[in-house]
């Protein structure tokens, strides 16, 4: 079967004491964004609906036992003007996803950023690029 | 009469919006502003800070506003999110899909049209399709008005800027995203002005007598975004299918997560780079990064125009290339380093909210 499993990837620790500007409609205050980490999955779901995309996916453990994971995402709105459609991730994909997460240590986060296996990259959360003046 | 005439333009409003009939093109910053043009779709700026900077009417910063014996009593019953609140406890109007109101929908990262006819100015907000209406009639304010969500609005312009005046709003909704009150006695008054082709200012004064002591201003700029529609976007959409989820990750608890987070190392980046920083206003300069074995580092630009000197520490560099700092005053850079170790391209997230982007290479 597929090879992806949690890599213990070293990552970060990164303190995002500010709120992301405009983005944080809610959602801030139930990740610890001093824990970014990323893990590698298969794409079982993605709910492409206002007002927070949900993403669903599997993860392998070292055991090879699948795990769910969920992670969130801006509105499909702010998604699709940088670049998003309700198929870019389709069931079945391999994606690897970064994100912070969760306080209580649920199977959650915010998704960051997507990497695709071409090394393809698509922003989550992160400063609207469409803005920046 | 009213509630049918405000029904029908509406509609009539959302007809034509949904038809594209009013859609706008324009491009090119170059071009001189338009008087008594606001039309356009407009995006907030990321220059625009998560929540207002409130002033007083001088302009001076205030850190904490100056309620009265009322707004106190009032903010202390309201639980923004943040600190011990989530999106589940959290009392906010807008986490039960309710209006944000005036000018509390201007925090939202939503893109506005504004439709100019004759007598009015009609603003279509993307974000639950809020549509507000000012009038430039000449009319007055409704007398003995019932309070809603959005109040009523007169506007009269003033050479190049759009004043509008609003009052009539209930008391249902947040000044603030931090949970700051207002009574039904707010007032409102906002001059929108284009301060060049493509970027719209508004200034913000709220007067509120029953809950500050003093009037309050602040500013949101939104820049034009000619090849954009106002999409679809309902708030009680995802009540059903997002609440689960709320509810996994909004709990308290505190069991240890099934995935190991370990620190980085700055080793992967150590060393002198060069390259260019787009600053949030636009512009590029040229600029240096240096990073240290010991996870320190700094990104420095010497220009005319811009004196750029981010102190960073806790660098860390991902096995996958992302790269993480943060500085003693909470600016963070989050960036990537790429497969061949020879550029990294990022954002530096600075405590205002402000975005600048970096690019660079070794030299």
């Amino acid at each position: 079967m597929r090879s992806e499993r949690i890599r213990r990837v070293a990552l970060g620790i990164s303190f995002f004491l500010i709120s992301i500007p405009l983005l944080a409609h809610h959602g801030a205050s139930e990740y610890d964004m001093t824990k970014i980490v990323t893990v590698h999955g298969t794409v079982t779901e993605l709910q492409f609906v206002n007002p927070h995309t949900l993403l669903t996916f599997t993860v392998k453990d070292d055991s090879g036992k699948a795990m769910e994971w969920q992670g969130e995402l801006p509105s499909p709105n702010l998604l699709t003007r940088r670049g998003w459609s309700r198929s870019t991730l389709k069931p079945g994909d391999q994606v690897t996803v970064i994100g912070a997460l969760a306080k209580n240590g649920e199977k959650g986060m915010q998704v960051k950023k997507l990497v695709f296996p071409d090394g393809h990259e698509l922003p989550g959360t992160v400063l609207p690029p469409d803005s920046s003046k | 009469m009213k509630m049918l005439r405000i029904i029908s333009l509406t509609c009539a409003a959302l007809i034509a919006f949904s038809s594209g009939l009013l859609a706008q093109t324009r491009s090119g910053s170059q071009k001189a502003a338009p008087t008594g043009d606001l039309a356009g779709v407009w995006y907030p700026s990321s220059v625009n800070t998560f929540n207002f900077t409130w002033t007083d009417p001088q302009g001076q910063r205030l850190n904490t506003l100056p309620l009265t014996a009322w707004g106190q009593e009032k903010f202390k019953g309201n639980h923004p999110i943040g600190g011990e609140y989530t999106a589940l406890t959290s009392n906010d109007p807008n986490f039960s899909c309710l209006p944000p109101g005036v000018p509390n929908i201007y925090t939202h990262a939503y893109p506005i049209e504004i439709l100019q006819v004759p007598g009015r100015a009609v603003m279509l907000f993307e974000y639950d399709h809020y549509v507000r209406q000012i009038f430039t009639d000449g009319r007055d304010h409704v007398k003995d008005a019932n309070p809603t969500w959005l109040g009523d609005s007169i506007g009269k312009w003033e050479g190049d800027t759009l004043v509008a005046d609003s009052t009539g709003f209930n008391d249902k909704t947040w000044l603030d995203v931090t949970g700051h009150p207002h009574s039904e006695a707010l007032h409102l008054v906002e001059r929108f002005r284009r301060v060049d082709h493509d970027t719209l200012m508004i200034d913000i004064t709220i007067e509120d007598p029953q809950a500050y002591t003093m009037p309050l201003k602040t500013q949101r700029k939104y820049i034009l975004k000619p090849d954009w529609n106002i999409m679809e976007y309902i708030c009680e959409d995802n009540r059903v299918s997002f609440l689960p989820f709320e509810k996994k990750v909004g709990t308290t608890g505190t069991k240890a997560a099934d995935v190991t987070v370990e620190s980085g190392t700055s080793q992967s980046i150590v060393g002198d780079w060069k390259g260019t920083i787009n600053l949030a206003d636009g512009r590029s300069i040229p600029a240096a990064a240096s990073f240290s074995a010991t996870s320190t580092g700094a990104i420095t630009a010497a220009d005319p125009s811009a004196s750029i000197n981010y102190q960073f520490q806790k660098v860390a560099v991902s096995a996958s290339g992302t790269i993480t700092a943060i500085t003693a005053d909470g600016t963070n850079l989050v960036g990537n380093l790429s497969k061949d170790r020879k550029q990294i391209t990022g954002d530096i997230i600075l405590a205002s909210g402000t975005g600048h982007k970096i690019s660079m290479t070794r030299p």
